[in-house]
């Protein structure tokens, strides 16, 4: 899965909100295809740092590479670049006012007619791809969380994206709908995209993560590929995380048992 | 006698015109002249089938043409006319204005009769009063608010006390009209009013009123008015009464509206019930409904409403809107004050101000104009917080998600933003609607020949307020309804999730049930 060049170089990214240091010197590279995981506790800088990748926050300094390209350059357009990357929010955030259909060409009518074509026959192949072909004359409000989730990711597809961020997707959702977004992951729709995940949910990252980044205190502090994340040579940081968060998960078993 | 007061919201204004110097004299339209007249007040000024009547009206036309002008006749409330006359909006006021100290620093009058009063009781009974005399101790006397008959009612409640016997209850009423028909209503044992007025509501109501004693306090004039040191006006006028005097036109003309100095009301015996039946008040009520002049009021406060429905929308839509961004910071205070201004001060004051003190900082609209500005722009002030509450209330993520699918911040505004936020605000916008077709009745101040001025002119031609007023209300609640039902169709078609509730139906939703709240 991994291997060949980066999609995505972050280089010494900082953001401070007044005097509060959000994200210091953040670097990371991202190969094509891969799926990084992004753990770390609340108040770390993990959905900050996604939310500065497609410029929904302007980070202070630093460079965001995408295909070699700097995001942050002053020319480029915020626009352009939230079309190449995709995003699904923790609460999912569809369009209340619009059915499920109008969900997902909403930002296709809108984008002009490169995105016009065939939107229609590529949004009702996404629903089918997610599991929800009959859902397209609903309205949010009448779908589950997790259907609503799906619809979300759909939308996000639907404008073709190189690379697809996901702020907490298992936060809000029962053990049946991760399995079923687990599943969704390995599927044509998601498996070979680029993906960042943002999560707490640590059994969920071990399930679909290629690599693991740990941040705390608005820096990464570790990163490690997945296999050796969960193994007992990890960084000394990651392994407290991850025995805090997971105490019953094998070799980081304590005294308490659930 | 003439009786009408000044109320006081015009005062202010009318202090204010007092300070600023006068217009350049002429006419306020070339070739015209065009007098101001509240025609309330048979047989002086009236509506009579859709048409202005009385002597004033046929003085009017006679002194205009001994001046060579036409007469061109601008019928309004009676408290707006010194305000339009210093507005520069008319060149006189003709509307039977008695000649008062108070009138006198704001105006100057051309004098052209003089008129006594009388005291009326009604028919129907007998009554302890006997006439202007110590009979009226302890009574309840109406007379009409800012005329003589006030004064003179003051002057018999002080003889009352001196005399040691029971006060007069001096009932001010703002319109003759008002004064004769709370009389005939018992709230009032008595009621002063003008020699002339006596006779007309004795032919109009036949057996509804008496007179009592004999005419008193001759000395009350009435006049048309005009604005201080318009000296070349007053002389035409002078000039022109002369000439009628002279050639027994004025004299006709008192003939012609039984106006002469010797004819006395009363005698003509008659005690008919002065009670209309049902069925015929019903029948004036339809006449009323489909009559030329109501069907062109309603017009009229449709069109006010929705014009200024669609401006003050979006005025205050831009205000709203001014308020974020990066513009905001210097926008944030000029409609800060905007919205302080209009939403702090009555919309009747916006309306008398924008008619009758622009045109003194030399912007004059026409009435209907005015009326529409003053109306959206307060109706704009209310609207910017309904808006601004309405972009609240969509939530952040929604905008968000839009951005991050790389909707343009335009595109995300118009498809995300927008619909959600004036899904929201459609109750409230329902309840301005329904404000604004109520009130749009206060411009009648101004002249605007709406719904509520339409009725009360025609009420007061003959003393059918039961049936006017019905059918103006008949009107305001056919629009009420409209607008109602309107509301109900737009919220089912903007919200998904009444268009899947089919428990509501359109009479459930005009008719909230308890606890409803909205």
């Amino acid at each position: 899965m991994s291997g060949s060049a980066s999609v995505l170089s972050l280089r010494s990214l900082c953001l401070t909100i007044g005097t509060h240091r959000i994200l210091h010197d953040c670097t990371l590279d991202l190969a094509e295809g891969q799926t990084v995981v992004i753990l770390g506790p609340s108040g770390s800088g993990k959905s900050t740092l996604m939310r500065c990748l497609n410029l929904l926050l302007r980070a202070d300094s630093g460079q965001i590479l995408f295909r070699g390209r700097d995001l942050m350059a002053r020319h480029v357009s915020a626009t352009e670049v939230r079309r190449m990357i995709g995003m699904v929010f923790q609460d999912y955030c569809l369009f209340e006012h619009l059915d499920v259909r109008a969900n997902l060409l909403l930002a296709p009518r809108t984008a002009g007619a490169g995105f016009l074509a065939d939107a229609d026959a590529r949004a009702m192949n996404l629903l089918a791809a997610v599991g929800l072909a009959d859902k397209a004359d609903r309205y949010p409000h009448e779908l589950s969380g997790g259907q609503q989730q799906r619809v979300a990711i759909a939308r996000a597809l639907v404008m073709r994206p190189e690379l697809m961020l996901f702020d907490e997707p298992t936060s809000a959702l029962d053990p049946e709908s991760i399995e079923a977004l687990q599943a969704l992951f390995r599927s044509d729709a998601l498996a070979g995209m680029t993906k960042i995940i943002v999560t707490h949910d640590i059994a969920f990252a071990s399930k679909v993560a290629d690599r693991i980044v740990f941040m705390e205190g608005g820096e990464i502090v570790a990163e490690a590929a997945a296999g050796q994340a969960f193994s007992a040579d990890a960084n000394p940081r990651l392994r407290r995380f991850l025995t805090h968060a997971m105490p019953h998960a094998g070799a980081f078993s304590s005294s308490t048992d659930l | 006698m003439s009786l009408r007061d000044l109320r006081s919201f015009v005062l202010p204004l009318l202090l204010f015109g007092a300070v600023l110097p006068a217009r350049a004299e002429g006419l306020a339209v070339a070739g015209k002249l065009t007098y101001g007249t509240a025609a309330t007040f048979a047989p002086f000024e009236f509506v009579q089938n859709g048409t202005l009547t009385g002597f004033d009206i046929d003085l009017a036309q006679a002194v205009a043409g001994k001046m060579g002008v036409q007469a061109d006749a601008v019928n309004m409330e009676f408290g707006g006319l010194i305000p339009a006359l210093q507005g520069g909006r008319i060149d006189l006021i003709n509307s039977a204005m008695y000649l008062s100290p108070e009138r006198e620093q704001a105006v100057e009058f051309v004098p052209y009769m003089t008129i006594d009063n009388m005291v009326l009781v009604r028919a129907e009974g007998a009554s302890a009063i006997t006439g202007y005399d110590l009979s009226l101790c302890g009574k309840r006397i109406a007379v009409t608010l800012g005329g003589i008959e006030e004064r003179d009612a003051h002057v018999a409640d002080r003889t009352c006390r001196d005399a040691g016997r029971p006060p007069l209850t001096v009932l001010a009423y703002p319109t003759a009209q008002d004064t004769a028909l709370n009389l005939l209503q018992g709230r009032a044992d008595g009621a002063f009013t003008s020699r002339f007025g006596a006779a007309v509501l004795e032919a109009q109501v036949p057996g509804g009123y008496r007179v009592v004693g004999t005419p008193f306090g001759e000395n009350a004039r009435i006049g048309f008015a005009i604005r201080k040191g318009d000296g070349e006006l007053h002389a035409r006028l002078q000039q022109a009464l002369d000439r009628l005097h002279g050639d027994g036109t004025f004299d006709r003309l008192l003939r012609k509206w039984h106006l002469e100095a010797d004819r006395l009301p009363g005698g003509t015996g008659e005690a008919a019930r002065v009670v209309h039946p049902v069925w015929d008040g019903l029948a004036y009520i339809g006449d009323f409904v489909v009559s030329a002049p109501f069907l062109r009021g309603a017009g009229m406060t449709m069109l006010l409403t929705v014009a200024s429905l669609v401006l003050g929308s979006f005025v205050g839509v831009l205000a709203a809107l001014g308020q974020l961004g990066r513009a905001g910071r210097f926008l944030r205070g000029p409609i800060f004050l905007y919205l302080w201004l209009f939403r702090g001060t009555p919309v009747l004051l916006q309306i008398v101000f924008v008619y009758n003190v622009l045109p003194l900082l030399g912007v004059r609209l026409p009435a209907l104009t005015s009326a529409i500005v003053a109306l959206s722009l307060n109706e704009g002030a209310y609207m910017a917080e309904i808006v601004r509450s309405g972009l609240d209330a969509v939530r952040p993520g929604q905008r968000q998600a839009a951005l991050a699918l790389g909707m343009s911040p335009v595109s995300v505004f118009r498809h995300v933003v927008a619909p959600q936020a004036f899904r929201v605000v459609l109750p409230m916008l329902g309840n301005q609607v329904i404000g604004m077709l109520k009130t749009s009745s206060l411009v009648s101040v101004i002249a605007v020949q709406e719904l509520l001025l339409v009725a009360d002119q025609a009420a007061s031609a003959n003393f059918r307020y039961l049936e006017a007023l019905s059918a103006a209300a008949l009107y305001y609640l056919a629009f009420t309804t409209l607008f109602m039902l309107l509301q109900y169709r737009l919220e089912r078609y903007v919200s998904p999730r009444r268009r899947s509730d089919n428990g509501r139906g359109w009479l459930r939703h005009l008719l909230p049930a308890g606890g409803d709240v909205r």
